[in-house]
């Protein structure tokens, strides 16, 4: 029998503490307050924009809709109590392995993909972004205890990160399976993991990824999406290929690229005036706001999500508690991951993949998972140690 | 205090912020002014803004030929889709039954299948969304385990729509409704709009009935007034039918259209390329079936309508005509047989190769190695192909022949090799002709060889997707068995295919031409009934109506304008790729523009009028005015902001031409040819001349300005247009006796002939009458004539004497002081015409006598009655005559005023004759029509006429298989001509009758007595001061 030492307490007050407002670090609050009122103001300024040119899309309402169903989320993150959190973590993760697995037969299928349960009052559930924060969890479990001392620790590890990757990749969504590593290996060196064994790791994946490309292992769509992404970083090329395989990348560089240093302006933008650019609210947001907003603007957005992923880290160095302590990195990991994929795919940097901005892309399951991950950085984070003066994260 | 780990973390982040921040500099900085240009190009577009042409006016200001606004009706189908009740009724229901439901299936059951779509309810459509079953009163859907791959969710948004648009919600109605739906979702979306409205369901049910029946009111009351295309006659029934019938074409049209670009994105090549067969065995296309919602018949159909179409359309209609015009454009260096085989063969090849050769620079055939689709295929599918391209597909793959060393003319044999079928040595032919039968030979021949080629490549194709479906496991076959296309083959296609339905839903298409002003009116005024229909302006050439009215006044003097042919297409290519280029430049630089502006100025538009014959082809440069193009930056919101215009270049309206024909007269000569009244009191007028009337009637000032220009018939037997005949001579056309007064004249003058000479017109011993080999006219002869009595009475034997006594360098004098065998002038170019370049149209037979050697006896015999190497047009006759009768010989004109500019008229040429000569001659054929013994007394007398005028007759056999009519008369063709006033001519005339049995006297007379007598000649002579008798 697993026993703390404590008598785990019945009722609501298993799953629930109270919360403890004066521990809650405002300024992530603030900080990601005014990311989601960034998204507002440009979904809202999207949403006007097609209105102006008679364009069938998701309404700003329906985005505020989304939000309102995604506060209960946050202030479930808010109260959880960890200790419940931290024995119930596995049941999380298999949960959304489960999900993830009702996917090919229950989801609906958009873009050629299957990614989508549709649930009632219009809300459709994409159980990958879910993923991501059960796996969060998952491995903050698996490293409660684990130093990743030896292959065995690594190997648990890689198998709670492989399985949902698996699910998603299958999907096929190659963007997010993708972007489940760094949170893995990022949790994994807060963990406690060599930063050599980590740089390894990552160079062999970069000698697998090399190997399956040289012996053509990938699939001939994955390799035409590296191929274009190659050839993206020549503009003329990718000018040439603009009607071809490269139209997104073309529409969201010809966006990015007409902002200039201060930006057209709100709603002003061509990806907005046009609508060419897929995925405006959501995968390509960033492209919108770069353009909207110019150099300045989405400096400003960069430094803001730089400034939320560090103090989410500042406030899980100082977590004593180890569990908390990793699922709040964990979750700095998450958005910090998400942010750097979604612009460098936009940026060209990345070849294409759909990932959303979170607390700006629209999408219910964004804003689900990026507010339940916000909640829990927050609520966990309540439970801190104000006067460490030593490395929180240290084996 | 953050740890160490932490820190490392952070600056891991720190960096990566930085290389985003950097990359956003680079893009937004270092590479702003490219796609700042980019982006422009995107909001960018320009549009050609047609000229005017010049309007063709006569001598009062009556226009004759002018550009008119027209309107086309057209349609966009996308709109009427979502707007008009019987799209609405019948894309739902295609979406419910997943079939194409016709709209004519959906017309007879509207008002029934509106109510049951408004009686859905949102919970109904949600569950359809996740597979479950639906029912309507007279539709069962049943559930599916997996609905996700019929597009449930999308589907039920659709329905959504389309209920919606059927009940007319606005969106504040709309949000309340839904919100209403919350706590009741299996309310009908009928009811619950009815309690946001207030009303009863019943009551709004009886609305949306009415809105059902006058929305097909409304059709019916455009039908009636709209002529379609092929459309039946009958009923107001038949008309609407007929008008649905379009609109379902139009509905075919956009969701072939759609599933073909859908396709060519998937696939990488059209759909029509592969026969329909084929396509519909070896290839998955279930997943375009589900985009447009259509049942595997609606498919199969695709891939039949898609096939017919590449045959066509594109290929026998658009890249076969320009491949073949190609081979000749440059008509000094007929194309060979390597040149044939490469051009055509890229037509089997692909895109590029088709390209290169449209662009005149074919792949050589023995180096071209793709092959249309089965080049293209590699990676298109889960299973590969087989290795095709290294097998000879096509004949032009065999080795053997691509190593062949034949040479020159010899090199044919390798056509023949690869199409034993053919013809090579047609092929050599009908490339060196230059006559439009040439043409349709080349195309024939080429359109056969690329027939039977195809005929290969199908058969290739066909074999290898068998392979490919014989090596294909389970999983890489759709559901009906053919062959799945690769992962990610379809991503982007499906990622646009709202685009692409968008795009072509809203591209409009004409569904009648010219529709009358109710139907404009319909349209602009009540544009909520009729959602997707347009009146669209266009342009057309107006001309006045001829008498006739089947042809326009002056049909084949104005002459015609034609859309730009082919070969002028196939000619501009290199420079409307270039005007393309320029036009999609955002932003261009001075050069640029100038290039951009001439080009457009150059480059015909496909609808442009281009002159082609008459004065509309030699003036065209004059009436052809100048493109402008304007530009638009930015888009259009439904408040019209955002956007500017920017004119580049205004157009310029073409020039006016102004005539010196004078309708009336026009209207009068054209009339009297085409249906001249019978002169049934004279017994030898030839009944079948009158059946089917073929001559001219010019009439001219005496000073060269032609007045009107008539020529009869307008049309052929089986209605194709005829030869012009005042400045043309379809067949050998001597002058006849009408150049006698010209020899009479030179004769006196020149040759010191004694006019008081006789010469004995009578019975010779042989029973006939004349001289020598010349048989006059007149049975018993004339008796003993001098040259008045000669001209009076039009004696061949006076005439064959005095010719006798020319000699060949005295006809060649006469006949150049007159101005036979001499342009008439009329093809003189106004004074802004920079001398560069050719002008088409006016065609006019010039070189009109042989005189240029020695003539025997006999012919100058001939020669002196205007027979044997002597032939003339009308123009030139009446030119002649002007000259006798003023002493002048004038240039002939058709223009008085080119844009405003007049034109001067040429310096009539004193003719180099003594006035005694010419006044005596001008006595003489004063008598011809004064005199009793005058040969065109009878019909041209004072008293008929009401006034005096000179003139002579002519008439000369025609020779060959037309020369007799079945009762053994020969035929002929006779002349009038003359002028009057006698001492001051206003007018000259000349009518001319072909093809007849009855002499001048008993036939061309007439026709000039009536025109004569014309009340617009009339008018026209006592507008120029004549005093005129009523005619008896």
């Amino acid at each position: 029998m697993s026993w703390d030492g404590q008598r785990p307490p019945l009722g609501f007050r298993a799953f629930m503490v109270r919360v403890r407002w004066t521990q809650i670090d405002w300024m992530v609050m603030l900080v990601a307050l005014v990311l989601l009122a960034v998204g507002m103001v440009f979904q809202s300024a999207m949403a006007e924009v097609d209105a102006a040119y008679l364009r069938e899309s998701p309404t700003f309402a329906s985005h505020v809709k989304k939000v309102v169903v995604a506060v209960p989320i946050l202030l479930a993150g808010l109260v959880v109590r960890p200790r419940w959190l931290r024995r119930n973590s596995y049941l999380v993760y298999a949960l959304s392995i489960v999900l993830l697995m009702l996917v090919p037969l229950i989801g609906d299928v958009r873009n050629n993909a299957k990614r989508w349960i549709e649930l009632p009052f219009g809300f459709d559930l994409q159980p990958s972004e879910l993923a991501k924060i059960a796996l969060v969890l998952a491995l903050a479990r698996a490293f409660y205890r684990n130093r990743l001392q030896t292959v065995e620790d690594w190997l648990g590890a890689a198998l709670l990160a492989l399985l949902p990757m698996a699910l998603v990749a299958k999907q096929p969504d190659l963007g997010t399976a993708l972007s489940i590593a760094p949170i893995t290996l990022g949790m994994a060196y807060l963990a406690g993991a060599k930063g050599k064994t980590i740089a390894g790791l990552v160079l062999s994946g970069a000698l697998a990824l090399g190997f399956a490309w040289h012996f053509e292992l990938i699939e001939d769509y994955q390799k035409r999406r590296v191929d274009t992404w190659l050839q993206a970083f020549d503009s003329e090329e990718l000018i040439a290929d603009r009607k071809g395989a490269s139209y997104h990348t073309y529409l969201a560089r010809v966006a990015i690229g007409n902002g200039g240093w201060a930006g057209q302006g709100l709603g002003q933008g061509i990806a907005n005036q046009t609508g060419h650019l897929p995925e405006r609210g959501s995968d390509s947001i960033f492209a919108v706001i770069a353009e909207e907003g110019g150099l300045l603007g989405a400096t400003w957005l960069l430094g803001l999500y730089l400034l939320l992923v560090a103090l989410i880290l500042r406030r899980a160095g100082s977590i004593r508690e180890r569990f908390s302590r990793l699922v709040v990195g964990g979750v700095a990991l998450v958005f910090g991951s998400h942010v750097f994929l979604h612009c460098g795919v936009m940026l060209g940097l990345l070849p294409l993949t759909g990932l959303t901005l979170p607390l700006v892309s629209t999408g219910g399951s964004s804003l689900l998972a990026s507010f339940g991950a916000l909640g829990l950085a927050l609520g966990l984070g309540t439970h801190h140690e104000p006067a460490l003066d030593s490395d929180s994260f240290r084996p | 205090m953050i740890g160490e780990r932490t820190q490392r973390l952070l600056v891991l982040f720190v960096l990566a912020t930085l290389v985003l921040i950097g990359r956003v500099a680079w893009i937004q900085l270092a590479e702003h002014e490219i796609w700042a240009e980019e982006a422009a190009r995107l909001v960018h577009s320009g549009r050609v803004l047609p000229y005017t042409r010049g309007r063709i006016l006569d001598a009062r200001g009556e226009v004759l030929a002018r550009d008119v606004e027209a309107y086309h009706l057209t349609l966009a189908y996308r709109p009427f889709r979502r707007g008009h009740p019987l799209g609405q009724v019948a894309h739902a229901r295609s979406t419910l039954a997943m079939r194409a439901v016709g709209l004519a299936e959906a017309r007879h059951n509207l008002e029934r299948w509106a109510d049951e779509l408004a009686n859905l309810s949102p919970g109904e459509l949600r569950e359809f969304a996740r597979g479950g079953a639906l029912s309507t009163v007279s539709l069962d859907v049943p559930a599916v385990d997996d609905g996700r791959a019929e597009s449930r969710g999308s589907r039920a948004a659709d329905l959504r729509f389309y209920v919606r648009g059927l009940l007319g919600a606005r969106l504040r109605e709309w949000r309340a409704l839904e919100d209403l739906a919350e706590g009741n979702p299996y309310a009908s979306y009928l009811s619950l709009l009815a309690d946001v409205r207030g009303l009863t369901a019943a009551e709004l049910s009886d609305e949306l009935a009415e809105r059902c029946r006058d929305s097909i009111d409304h059709l019916g009351f455009l039908a009636a007034r709209v002529e379609l295309e092929d459309e039946p006659a009958g009923s107001s029934g038949a008309r609407l039918e007929a008008l649905i019938g379009a609109l379902e074409a139009s509905r075919r049209a956009v969701e072939g259209a759609a599933a073909s670009a859908l396709f060519e994105e998937a696939s990488g090549f059209p759909a029509g390329r592969v026969d329909p067969e084929t396509l519909a065995r070896a290839f998955d296309l279930e997943r375009i079936r589900v985009l447009l919602r259509w049942d595997r018949a609606d498919l199969e159909d695709w891939t039949r309508r898609a096939r017919a179409r590449w045959l066509g359309t594109w290929r026998d209609g658009y890249a076969l005509p320009r491949l073949v015009a190609e081979l000749t454009l440059d008509p000094s260096s007929p194309a060979d047989a390597d040149r044939v085989i490469s051009t055509l063969a890229a037509l089997l090849s692909s895109e590029a190769v088709i390209e290169a050769a449209l662009d005149g620079e074919p792949v050589e055939w023995d180096e071209l190695d793709d092959t249309a689709v089965l080049s293209a295929i590699d990676g298109v599918f889960r299973v590969d192909p087989p290795e095709l391209v290294t097998d000879p597909v096509m004949p032009w793959h065999d080795p053997e022949l691509r190593d062949s060393e034949l040479a020159g003319e010899e090199r044919w044999e390798l056509l023949a090799a690869m199409d034993p079928d053919g013809d090579p040595e047609a092929w050599q032919a009908s490339l060196v002709g230059r006559r439009s039968r040439d043409r349709d030979r080349r195309y024939a021949l080429a359109r056969a060889l690329v027939m039977r080629w195809e005929e290969q490549l199908q058969l290739a194709i066909g074999a290898a997707f068998d392979r490919m479906l014989e090596g294909a496991e389970l999983d890489d076959l759709g559901p009906a068995g053919g062959l799945r296309f690769a992962r990610g083959r379809f991503d982007r296609a499906e990622e646009r295919a709202a685009y692409i339905l968008r795009d072509f839903g809203a591209r409009r298409r004409t569904l009648a031409s010219e529709p009358s002003y109710d139907v404009v009116y319909l349209l602009t005024r009540y544009p909520e009934r009729y959602p997707g229909f347009e009146a669209q302006e266009s342009r057309r050439r107006e001309r006045t109506a001829a008498p006739d009215e089947r042809a326009p006044l002056a049909e084949h003097l104005i002459g015609t304008v034609s859309r730009a042919d082919v070969r002028a297409i196939q000619r501009q290519r290199a420079a409307e790729m270039r005007l393309r280029e320029l036009r999609q430049m955002p932003e261009r630089d001075e050069l640029e523009e100038l290039e951009l502006v001439a080009l457009v100025e150059a480059v015909l538009l496909p609808d442009e009028a281009n002159g082609v014959s008459g004065i509309e082809g030699f003036f065209d440069r004059e009436l052809r005015g100048r493109n402008g193009y304007r530009e638009q930056r930015g888009l259009d919101d439904v408040e019209g902001a955002g956007r500017t215009h920017v004119s580049v270049k205004e157009p310029v309206d073409g020039e006016d031409v102004w005539l010196t024909l004078e309708a009336d007269l026009q209207r009068a000569a054209e009339q009297v040819i085409n249906r001249p009244e019978l002169p049934v009191h004279d017994p030898k007028y030839d009944p079948l001349w009158y059946e089917r009337p073929t001559g001219a009637i010019v009439l001219l000032k005496p000073s060269g300005e032609v007045l009107a220009a008539a020529s009869a018939p307008l049309f052929g037997e089986d209605d194709p247009p005829v030869m012009e005949r005042t400045l043309r001579r379809p067949t050998f056309q001597p002058p006849g006796s009408v150049f006698k007064p010209f020899v009479a004249t030179w004769a006196l003058d020149r040759a010191r002939l004694d006019p008081s000479v006789t010469v004995d017109c009578s019975v010779m011993a042989d029973g006939t009458c004349g001289y020598g080999d010349v048989r006059c006219w007149k049975q018993w002869g004339h008796g003993p004539v001098d040259l008045a009595a000669a001209l009076e009475g039009s004696c061949n034997a006076y005439f064959a004497w005095l010719g006798e006594n020319l000699t060949t360098a005295d006809f060649h004098g006469l006949a150049h002081t007159f101005g036979f065998g001499e342009p008439t002038g009329v093809r003189t170019a106004p004074p802004s015409d920079d001398g560069l370049g050719t002008r088409g149209g006016l065609a006019e037979n010039v070189s009109a006598y042989v005189f240029d050697e020695h003539l025997r006896d006999s012919l100058r015999r001939r020669a002196g009655n205007g027979l044997g190497r002597i032939e003339a047009t009308p123009m030139q006759i009446g030119r002649a005559m002007a000259g006798l009768a003023t002493g002048a010989l004038p240039s002939l004109r058709l223009v008085s005023m080119v844009g405003g500019e007049p034109v001067p008229p040429a310096r009539p040429q004193r003719l180099p004759l003594s006035e005694g000569a010419l006044a005596r001659v001008r006595d003489a054929l004063v008598l011809v029509t004064q005199s009793e013994s005058g040969t065109a007394y009878q019909a041209l007398n004072e008293e008929a006429l009401g006034f005096r005028l000179a003139a002579k007759t002519g008439s000369a056999d025609l020779v060959g298989r037309s020369a007799r009519d079945e009762s053994g008369r020969v035929r002929k063709h006779t002349w009038v001509a003359g002028w009057a006033p006698i001492d001051d001519p206003e007018l000259v005339f000349v009518i001319f009758v072909h093809d007849t049995s009855a002499t001048s006297s008993h036939g061309a007379v007439y026709v000039a007595q009536e025109i004569l007598t014309h009340a617009s000649v009339r008018t026209w002579l006592r507008g120029r001061g004549l005093a005129l008798e009523e005619p008896e």
